[in-house]
């Protein structure tokens, strides 16, 4: 995976995640935009190559990203936790910001450039649903930000409740207490809209 | 929408979800008062609660797992839908054009981390597709998809594909048929000729549960004319994936999902429970059938676990006896229950010893016949409920599992027992009732487990030992003082738990105390005071005193016969035991006569074909073997094996005893090459059923290398060697036991290969990994190191060997004291590393 990457940028990232975790803010400013054009350059990577159905998720790319950008050692939990919480971020960036310019296709406003950069990754989600969650979850970081941040690492960056415990230094309990409420406060806002077809179960 | 409405929305959400259905609504409607927007607010996410599951949350962003966006293609099939999700997989149904037919393929989620569980999935996916039998779904193919997603990039994907069963979940489908008891009996029994014909090919299923099984629907059997349920198959599913997904994906998930884990836990046999699936046989998969013919029979679950914490259920199935079943109705008195109950006994010696006799029972009952299981006689029934306390230390082998449920309860806990001043706990403790001691238990386990808990305040690499070092270091400290019923139950786990790591000094410790405790609250002709006798006597034994292990053997053989009576199997396991430790001695002459005598009780009692008999035989053969009796240990291995084949094919028992059998009879009798094949047979068997790192899959690797030297071939040993100690290595976890003796034998076949560099390399990641998971004061990590010292001086790097000594006899000061013969022995340097 990766092999051939240069040394240079993972030490870079491994180095900041370590200062983060010493509690370095601007450490943890710098990680976004690496760790945002990483995951960019992945996924115009993957697009490049195949047809749709053989892609790699959105949260299989995380993971992956953080494999190829944090191979100079274990950062730490601490580390970790910044680590998938700015993936987390540019993860929801990069998807808002695709859905925006579907809906700006879909009204016709203006000619888009389709180049690669712009090929959209597999998302579950529709725009009009995908815009919504993005409104709700900011309504949800006003009120309490800790549950916000549960949904930021489960959703986007696909942690399981384990890893976002972990990831940010509390309980199981409270991750799955956090997760039960701001999951069922997301999909009652997300009704209003129109949801299209239910998942199977 | 205000952030201080979501606030307490959020407040009132929480509470109310905590309440039972029916009294939520006054409760919401008393805390919103007159606000209106809040009480909708709040009405509307209850709702969401109840009813979001598979929404587009639950599935973060998989695009795979529904509607427009679901792949359409993997490999040769087309899917169709989705037709069933979990944390697990996506099960679709799918179409194959040739041969022309709709499948089911189940795609696991395979985290990105772990190439091991590819490894192993590949390995037994491919055994799992031999199983062909028409109550087995049948695995047409598996694989694992290689998609490469970007350059570099490739992402591999398992996946099953199978018979795809329309059909309903056993118990559903004899409800709604409104089955009669013999046509339940009937299913049951048919459902147990797959299990059979699964083990025969050496397939635990480790996961049967009514909703593994489905009978098809008629008009998808063969014969589709008939709709009598007399022609119902019912269908097995997912056979030995427990195993595959089980080793990293399930422990995991343990503490979040604890819901779903106690849906599985009901049918999970006690072994299971505490020691996880790697402890699992044959007869586990008994068990489970006990409990669904228990369940089909009664309409109810023997051990009403739901809505219970985990650690209770736990508990609960580990000591409680279920109802039985005649006492729930009339017309389940008899022998059917008695054939419920010997199938659900929490002792797996006790049950019927296979599926197949469990379903010749059934069937004999079905056609009036006198059945073989016997009730259980009155003083059975007494011993049993006196064994209540003390199931943890009955589940030997694998409490670990044990004590991480408890401490993901724990976790969950918000009482901070240990903050408490002494007289704050004292007076708490004693207004406990005996109900809220396994609370105390929890608590008291949390604190120690607090220290493996992320804290940015402490490091993270806690060790499993460094844990259980601090829980002994507390007891001793009196943090339960006060209240030793309690102790006694944290000291049991802990010697267990200890035992299960052989680190049998730790486990000294605790049995001196257990012992002690027994004698003054029960007396010393109590059960618990011979029980805790024996395990003090074994322990001591294995920790290199066999000499106090005759003695206390000695004395619980004469409680034994007081308590139990002179013909009891109790008598005869104790005599066992004293013939083992005996051997320890290197007294094979003294041994003689007493394994000969347990012998011939076991079959007595018990007749030549039972588990124990064998067991008692394979012990003697090891007696005849010290006293170079060849033939004769041979005629006692002819005689254990096939019983044990048949009754427990591929369990650890079994494995040792096989690869005994080949080491020390074939090979010292000069039937190399029939050793070989015996061995090889072995290993594939054990790889299956108890993984390619488990401690005696290795032991058999390591007889098979000694073979091939015998053989000539070096290179293949040495192959065989290194690839053991890669598998050992691959293991991430504190199971390390098996990894000691294969370096050694490595590091020995390296020096005399002329190939020191080598051995002293590999000793020395040994050493460093021991070091890591015990800590550098441990015993294994000292004895390890002197091991490695010596590797050195042989390779005449005798100035280096010289300074490891030096810093192994001040580390030994540390542990045990300037004058102890260990201490003493590496302080010589060198010299010390000369025979004794």
């Amino acid at each position: 995976m990766g092999e051939k990457m240069t040394c240079e940028p993972s030490n870079n990232v491994t180095r900041l995640l370590r200062e983060a975790a010493a509690g370095d803010s601007s450490a943890a400013g710098e990680l976004l935009p690496l760790v945002y054009e990483e995951l960019r350059g992945m996924a115009r990577r993957q697009l490049a190559r195949g047809p749709a159905g053989n892609t790699l998720q959105p949260t299989a790319l995380v993971h992956e990203a953080y494999l190829s950008l944090v191979k100079g050692g274990d950062p730490g939990w601490n580390g970790r936790g910044h680590f998938f919480g700015a993936a987390a971020k540019a993860m929801r960036h990069i998807l808002i910001d695709q859905a925006r310019r579907k809906q700006a296709v879909k009204h016709g406003a203006g000619l888009v450039r389709t180049e690669l950069d712009h090929a959209d990754l597999p998302v579950a989600l529709n725009v009009p649903d995908m815009l919504a969650l993005d409104e709700a979850l900011k309504e949800l970081e006003a009120a309490d930000e800790r549950q916000a941040r549960v949904v930021m690492l489960r959703f986007f960056a696909g942690l399981t409740a384990e890893e976002t415990a972990e990831a940010m230094g509390v309980s199981l309990a409270t991750i799955n207490r956090d997760w039960r409420f701001a999951r069922s406060f997301l999909h009652a806002r997300l009704r209003g809209f129109d949801l299209g077809e239910e998942g199977a179960r | 929408m205000s952030a201080a409405m979501i606030r307490r929305a959020s407040e009132i959400f929480q509470r109310a979800v905590e309440l039972p259905g029916p009294s939520r609504a006054a409760f919401i409607r008393s805390q919103c008062g007159d606000d209106a927007a809040l009480l909708a607010l709040v009405r509307q996410l209850l709702s969401a609660d109840a009813g979001s599951d598979g929404g587009p949350l639950d599935a973060p962003l998989f695009r795979g797992s529904r509607g427009e966006e679901c792949p359409t293609r993997l490999g040769n099939y087309e899917l169709v839908r989705v037709i069933g999700e979990g944390g697990m997989a996506v099960v679709y149904e799918a179409r194959q054009e040739s041969p022309r037919r709709t499948v089911a393929i189940k795609v696991l989620r395979a985290g990105v981390f772990s190439h091991e569980l590819l490894r192993r999935f590949e390995h037994e996916a491919h055994i799992l597709g031999q199983l062909q039998h028409p109550g087995i779904a049948h695995i047409y193919e598996s694989g694992v998809a290689e998609i490469a997603d970007a350059p570099g990039l490739v992402r591999r994907q398992p996946y099953y594909v199978m018979e795809l069963i329309r059909g309903r979940p056993l118990n559903v489908y004899a409800d709604d048929l409104s089955l009669s008891m013999k046509d339940r009996l009937e299913l049951v029994a048919r459902v147990c000729d797959a299990v059979q014909y699964a083990h025969q090919r050496g397939v635990i299923h480790r996961d049967l549960k009514p909703a593994n099984i489905l009978v098809a629907e008629p008009e998808s059997v063969v014969t589709a004319s008939d709709t009598s349920h007399e022609h119902a198959v019912p269908k097995v599913l997912d056979f030995g994936v427990a195993r595959i997904t089980g080793g990293e994906l399930t422990t995991p998930t343990m503490n979040t999902e604890a819901g779903r884990l106690i849906g599985t836990l009901a049918y999970m046999s006690p072994e299971q429970i505490g020691g996880g699936n790697e402890s699992a046989d044959t007869r586990s998969d008994v068990y489970s059938l006990g409990v669904i013919l228990y369940e089909l029979l009664s309409g109810r679950q023997p051990h009403d676990v739901s809505g219970l914490p985990l650690h209770e259920a736990v508990r609960c199935i580990q000591e409680e006896e279920p109802p039985r079943l005649g006492g729930l109705s009339r017309g389940l008195r008899g022998e059917i229950e008695t054939i419920v109950a010997r199938a659900m006994e929490k002792d797996r010696e006790r049950r019927y010893p296979s599926a197949m006799e469990l379903a010749s029972d059934i069937r004999r009952f079905l056609r009036g016949e006198a059945i073989s299981a016997k009730a259980d006689s009155a003083l059975y029934v007494l011993r049993k409920n006196a064994r209540r306390h003390r199931a943890l230390l009955s589940a030997a082998g694998g409490a670990v599992l044990g004590l991480a449920v408890f401490a993901a309860y724990a976790w969950q806990q918000a009482t901070r027992f240990e903050t408490l001043s002494h007289e704050e706990r004292a007076a708490r403790l004693a207004a406990l009732s005996e109900a809220q001691k396994a609370q105390v238990l929890s608590d008291f386990l949390s604190s120690v487990f607090e220290l493996a808990a992320p804290d940015p305040g402490r490091g993270h690499n806690l060790t499993l030992t460094d844990m259980l070092d601090e829980a002994t270091h507390r007891l001793d400290a009196g943090a339960l003082s006060g209240h030793e019923d309690v102790e006694a139950g944290v000291r049991t786990t802990l010697a267990v738990t200890y035992d299960s790591l052989e680190l049998m000094e730790a486990v000294v410790g605790h049995m001196k105390w257990l012992v002690a405790y027994n004698a003054r609250t029960r007396g010393e002709q109590s059960e618990e005071y011979f029980r805790a006798v024996k395990k003090l006597a074994q322990a001591h034994s294995e920790a290199g005193r066999p000499g106090v292990g005759v003695e206390l053997y000695s004395r619980a053989l004469h409680i034994a016969r007081r308590v139990f009576g002179e013909d009891s199997e109790e008598v005869t396991r104790t005599l066992d035991s004293l013939a083992n430790s005996e051997m320890r001695m290197g007294r094979a002459e003294q041994a003689l006569p007493i394994a000969l005598e347990a012998v011939e009780r076991m079959n007595r009692a018990l007749g030549p074909e039972a588990h124990p008999t064998a067991f008692v035989t394979y012990n003697l053969a090891a007696v005849y073997r010290a006293l170079g009796r060849l033939s004769e240990a041979e005629e006692c291995y002819d005689r254990a094996l096939p019983v044990f084949d048949r009754l427990a094919p591929g369990t650890i028992t079994t494995t040792r005893a096989r690869w005994g059998y080949a080491r020390d009879v074939l090979r010292l009798t000069g039937r190399a090459e029939q050793a070989e094949a015996h061995l090889r047979d072995t290993i594939e068997t054990a790889t299956l059923t108890l993984g390619p790192e488990h401690a005696e899959t290795i032991a058999a690797e390591r007889a098979l290398a000694l073979v091939l030297l015998d053989l000539g071939r070096r290179d293949e040993a040495a192959r065989l060697l290194s690839d053991a100690l890669a598998a050992c290595r691959g293991v991430r976890r504190w199971v390390l036991l098996a990894e000691g003796g294969v370096v050694r034998d490595y590091a020995e076949l390296m020096l005399a290969a002329g190939e020191g560099e080598r051995a002293i390399a590999q000793a020395a990641v040994t050493l460093d990994r021991l070091e890591t998971l015990h800590g550098r004061l441990h015993e294994r990590s000292l004895l390890m190191m002197e091991f490695t010292a010596g590797v050195l001086f042989r390779c005449g790097k005798v100035e280096q060997a010289q300074s490891m000594l030096a810093d192994l006899a001040s580390r030994a000061e540390q542990v045990y004291g300037p004058d102890d013969r260990r201490t003493q022995r590496w302080k010589q340097g060198v010299a010390g590393l000369l025979p004794r």
